[in-house]
């Protein structure tokens, strides 16, 4: 599903010199693989994510997705390929706090431009999925850090993606809640969604199938 | 005191360190103050100061109308001015006086043109003003036969006189008569229209003809009476005369003004628009103000949390706030002071022509006051919505994370509603200014009826004493022939009424048209001009039918009138069909006359009025007239040829000014004058608060885009585009400028009709302005919002996400 060959994602710093946060990623990530990126901070995890999920585009390298040549596309091909594909967890859950949780899920639909019916059907069925159907009036505020996480995933994969990239989803959890979002991710690789996360916890690397170590920018 | 000493200090420090906030803030209430404090300086000086006068307020006017014959303002009747003063215990004392000019006797200098008035004794007894030097009239000096003595202006005094301490007594030439100076009045009296020369004025009431309406009149009413009272006793005095002097009073009325408010009833809506207009951009200057405010005490909520968690109370928090909005008013307001000394003579030197009172306009404690009481109320105004914000801060939450809670939206609200009001007050005031901008263009297009370019007028006015009647006909015949052989002039005549009262007279005179009873009720009403020369031709204004005069309609030949064209349709059906016809100028000549010829309308007054019935009749049939206002049309530049216009004239009289020498577009020119003053100040005000109202939204809008940095980040990490994003910040924008919109539209509705009496030709809610000015004002909106919008659609989302 991803390839990387030679990826390297470097600052510019004085005197014609560079600072690297990733150095020569060679990379393979299979259709229905639970992977999980550890390292120590600033070892590059969170730059990796990033790249992988389209966002970052000062990088070099070769990055296919699915056989798409991510580094030959224009930024509003990439955007339309990440739209398709990926979705996002984070580790601060990232709601919007002006919306309500139903407003939340509806978020991610209408950039996609689907029409209204379509949004409401789409919407339902993923509140009834996460069993969050009673919380969908509420706002961010008014729910724990637990069932936001949760509202953050159901939101992640409301457009149906093929990959979830996730970023340390359990570190504002308390060890129960985390639990049970790490579940709720088991679930959804179970049915077939290709996993990335990136977390400090061995026991949430447990979870996946495959555990990548990050240590000064390589792959170790 | 030491709290408050502590407040100031620390507001000062806090000031100095956010120098571009302070700077800007300065900036926009010291324009918003300046300009204020610039228009009340003029409204203090021209309306509220009163009239260097012991107790003004009860020197009285009175204004003649005669409402069936839509006459409005007119002069008054001497003999009925008399009946009003002796029929009634309304008055301490009463004087009537006429205006004019007269010529400086040539004592080795250029003869000189000085304004004169003819006044009765009581005129200084009514006014309560003593000489510097010598005395006043006494009551023996008005009676006929004795014009002999004459007081003169400070001014007068000391530019033509040397301040000479020795005047009283000496003989002076006035209009070719020795007169004797008896008195210098004090500095700054030249009461009326900057009289420099006040003479006896002698009346024989016996051969006074009542409707010689040539009279003003002012009066000093007695004490506890007032001036309603005064009104229906001098409309109950003039229904009887009416009565009793069908003939010369049917109709005729007089309005009692207080002096004070006659003399400045044509500018002050002018002035209280432009009051109104000016606090709008105020109003507008605080509301950026209170939003940059707003803006700043977000950055600073730890600080304030910090001050709350030491103990210091709401009030103590609130006070701290407004010491520092306060302290930045009167730092605005000082700048704001100085910068209206500026504003103001900048203001002077736009003001038209003939301004009443504008010898007043200056700094005096009243507007002190007003710069001091407008600065604390604009500390207040733009101080208190962020105080009581930072006041009513959660101390809690604020400490935890740098204010991430409730209080943000709260603010936002605030700063919402003030943009809101901002773009209301804004879009009003485009409103107003947009109409007085369209009234304007409207008056110039209006056709006067002349060809004003590339002509020189000048008034000329011979004295009695040395020429009459047949005289002043060939002396004006003898100028008419040495001027139009002068290379570049094209044609050369003269009137003693010109059009927009550019010669200062304006005559009417009642005529009936042949065929009907010499009685007043078949008088139609007619403006009335005594014309020498080309003077049709001068002023190209066009002939319709018949000829114009020519020289054999002289004092012996047939008497001649030319009309002009709406006579011609009213009364006689068309030119063609008037000429032929005949008509008496009634009550004045004892004979009929033929109209020779049909002229197209001319605008008497000005521009805006109507121009109405006029008739001409040529000088040399009706040689009253010593005066004339000549006009002379040139192949250029007309200003060019005053010194030749100067040299003739005195090439037949040595001892001839001429005077009011300028050109025909500067006529014109000036009697838009009050007009276009008006409508550049709004404009400037409009722009301004446009100015300020896209400022203002920029800075709202950049603001939030600031607050919604993280939001935007994770609406681009859930798959928004760029154009999402922009569309969501521009839509932010306008939903609060719409909002804006529509409340300014409802304001406008509602104050463009106080504008009615400033507007020509345009409806106070004309609707290409009501549609045109909003769509201006969105326009406007939309670039301020798209900036920062295109800031947010650049948004790395990284970096927005790492925000958190």
């Amino acid at each position: 599903m991803i390839t990387l060959k030679h990826l390297e994602r470097f600052y510019p710093l004085a005197k014609g010199k560079f600072f690297y946060v990733l150095r020569d990623i060679n990379l393979e990530v299979n259709e229905g693989d639970f992977v999980s990126i550890m390292g120590p901070s600033g070892a590059g995890k969170s730059s990796l994510l990033h790249v992988l999920g389209m966002h970052d585009h000062a990088w070099t390298g070769e990055y296919y997705f699915e056989d798409a040549p991510v580094h030959t596309l224009k930024p509003k091909e990439r955007a339309t390929l990440r739209n398709e594909k990926i979705g996002f967890v984070f580790q601060n859950y990232h709601l919007l706090d002006d919306l309500t949780v139903y407003e939340n899920l509806d978020i991610p639909l209408s950039y996609r431009h689907v029409n209204k019916a379509g949004r409401d059907s789409i919407v339902c069925d993923t509140l009834d999925r996460f069993h969050i159907v009673g919380k969908k009036d509420l706002y961010p505020r008014q729910l724990s850090g637990g069932q936001q996480q949760l509202v953050s995933i159901a939101r992640a994969m409301i457009a149906n993606p093929k990959l979830i990239l996730a970023d340390e989803p359990t570190g504002n959890l308390h060890s129960d809640q985390g639990k049970e979002i790490m579940e709720m991710f088991k679930t959804l690789n179970a049915g077939g969604t290709t996993i990335i996360q990136v977390t400090h916890s061995d026991v949430n690397a447990a979870y996946g199938n495959r555990i990548i170590q990050l240590r000064d920018g390589f792959v170790v | 005191m030491n709290t408050l000493l502590q407040d100031l200090r620390y507001g000062l420090r806090m000031l100095l360190k956010n120098k571009s906030f302070t700077a800007v803030a300065v900036l926009a209430l010291a324009l918003g103050i300046g300009a204020n404090t610039a228009i009340f300086s003029l409204v203090n000086g021209v309306l509220l100061r009163p009239l260097p006068f012991p107790n003004a307020e009860r020197i009285i006017y009175f204004e003649g109308k005669n409402p069936s014959a839509g006459i409005t303002e007119s002069n008054i009747s001497f003999l009925d001015f008399t009946d009003w003063s002796q029929q009634t215990d309304l008055f301490a004392s009463t004087a009537a006086y006429w205006t004019g000019n007269a010529n400086l006797g040539a004592d080795g200098a250029e003869p000189e043109r000085v304004p004169r008035a003819g006044v009765t004794s009581g005129f200084f007894s009514v006014l309560g003003v003593q000489p510097v030097l010598g005395r006043t009239f006494v009551p023996d000096e008005d009676k006929l036969g004795t014009i002999n003595v004459a007081i003169i202006s400070n001014g007068l005094w000391k530019r033509r006189f040397g301040s000479d301490p020795a005047i009283v007594g000496k003989q002076v030439q006035i209009s070719s008569r020795p007169i004797t100076v008896i008195g210098v009045m004090p500095s700054g009296f030249e009461f009326p229209e900057q009289t420099q020369i006040w003479v006896t004025s002698a009346v024989n009431l016996s051969e006074e003809p009542r409707d010689n309406r040539a009279w003003s009149a002012i009066a000093r009413l007695n004490p506890n009476v007032d001036l309603k009272q005064t009104q229906s006793r001098i409309s109950a005095i003039n229904a009887q005369l009416a009565k009793q002097f069908h003939e010369t009073n049917k109709g005729w009325d007089a309005t009692v003004w207080v002096l004070h408010e006659r003399l400045v009833r044509a500018v002050k809506p002018s002035l209280l628009a432009l009051v109104g207009a000016v606090g709008f951009v105020l109003l507008i200057a605080c509301a950026n103000v209170a939003n940059l405010l707003l803006a700043r005490s977000a950055a600073r909520q730890k600080e304030i949390a910090i001050r709350a968690a030491m103990g210091a109370s709401r009030t103590r928090v609130l006070r701290q706030m407004l010491t520092e909005s306060l302290l930045l008013s009167v730092i605005g307001g000082t700048a704001g002071l100085l910068l209206s000394i500026w504003l103001t003579d900048l203001l002077m030197s736009i003001v038209p022509e003939g301004a009443p009172r504008l010898d007043q306009v200056g700094i005096d404690y009243r507007v002190l006051t007003f710069a001091l009481g407008v600065s604390a109320l604009t500390g207040i105004l733009f101080g208190i919505v962020p105080a009581l914000q930072a006041s009513k801060l959660d101390v809690t939450s604020a400490l935890k994370e740098g204010g991430r809670s409730g209080e943000g939206h709260r603010r936002t609200s605030a700063r919402s509603l003030l943009l809101i009001g901002e773009v209301a007050l804004s879009l009003m005031l485009l409103v107003g200014a947009g109409l007085l901008i369209k009234s304007f263009l409207r008056l110039q297009e209006v056709r006067p009826g002349f060809n004003a370019h590339n002509v020189l007028i000048a008034n000329l006015a011979l004295p009695g004493a040395k020429y009459k009647d047949q005289q002043f006909v060939e002396f004006f015949r003898q100028l008419k022939e040495r001027l139009e052989v002068a290379p570049g002039v094209q044609a050369v005549g003269g009137s003693v009424n010109l059009p927009l009262n550019a010669s200062g007279y304006a005559i009417g005179r009642g005529f009936i048209p042949e065929g009907r009873p010499l009685t007043v009720d078949e008088q139609k009403d007619a403006m009335f001009s005594t014309i020498t020369g080309d003077y049709f031709r001068a002023l190209q204004i066009p002939l319709l039918s018949g000829r114009t005069f020519e020289p054999r309609d002289n004092a012996d030949g047939p008497k001649v009138v030319i009309i002009n064209e709406t006579i011609a349709k009213r009364h006689f059906g068309s030119p063609t069909a008037a000429i032929g016809k005949r008509l008496s100028i009634w009550r004045d000549e004892k004979f009929p006359r033929e109209i020779v010829g049909v002229v197209g309308d001319t605008k008497t007054g000005s521009l805006t009025g109507e121009g109405g019935m006029q008739i001409y009749v040529p000088h040399a049939q009706d040689s009253q007239w010593n005066f004339m206002g000549l006009v002379i049309r040139t192949a250029g530049d007309a200003a060019a040829f005053a010194p030749t216009l100067r040299r003739e004239v005195q090439a037949l009289d040595k001892d001839q000014p001429i005077y009011n020498v300028r050109t025909m577009d500067d006529v014109v020119a000036n009697s838009l004058g009050t007009r276009r003053v008006s409508m550049q100040l709004f404009a400037v005000f409009a722009g301004a608060a446009l100015l300020l109202a896209a400022i203002g939204i920029y800075g709202v809008m950049a603001y939030s885009v600031t607050q919604r940095t993280q939001e935007i980040g994770i609406r681009m990490a859930l798959g928004a585009q760029k154009s999402d994003v922009l569309a969501l910040v521009i839509r932010q924008g306008m939903t609060l400028t719409v909002i804006g919109v529509v409340v300014g539209l409802a304001g406008a509705f509602a104050l463009t009709r106080l504008l009615a009496n400033l507007l020509f030709g345009v409806a106070a809610t004309d609707p290409l302005t009501f549609v045109a000015i909003p769509l201006l004002l969105l326009f406007v909106a939309l670039v301020a919002c798209y900036l920062p919008a295109r800031r947010a659609a650049r948004l790395d989302p990284i970096i927005a996400l790492a925000q958190s």
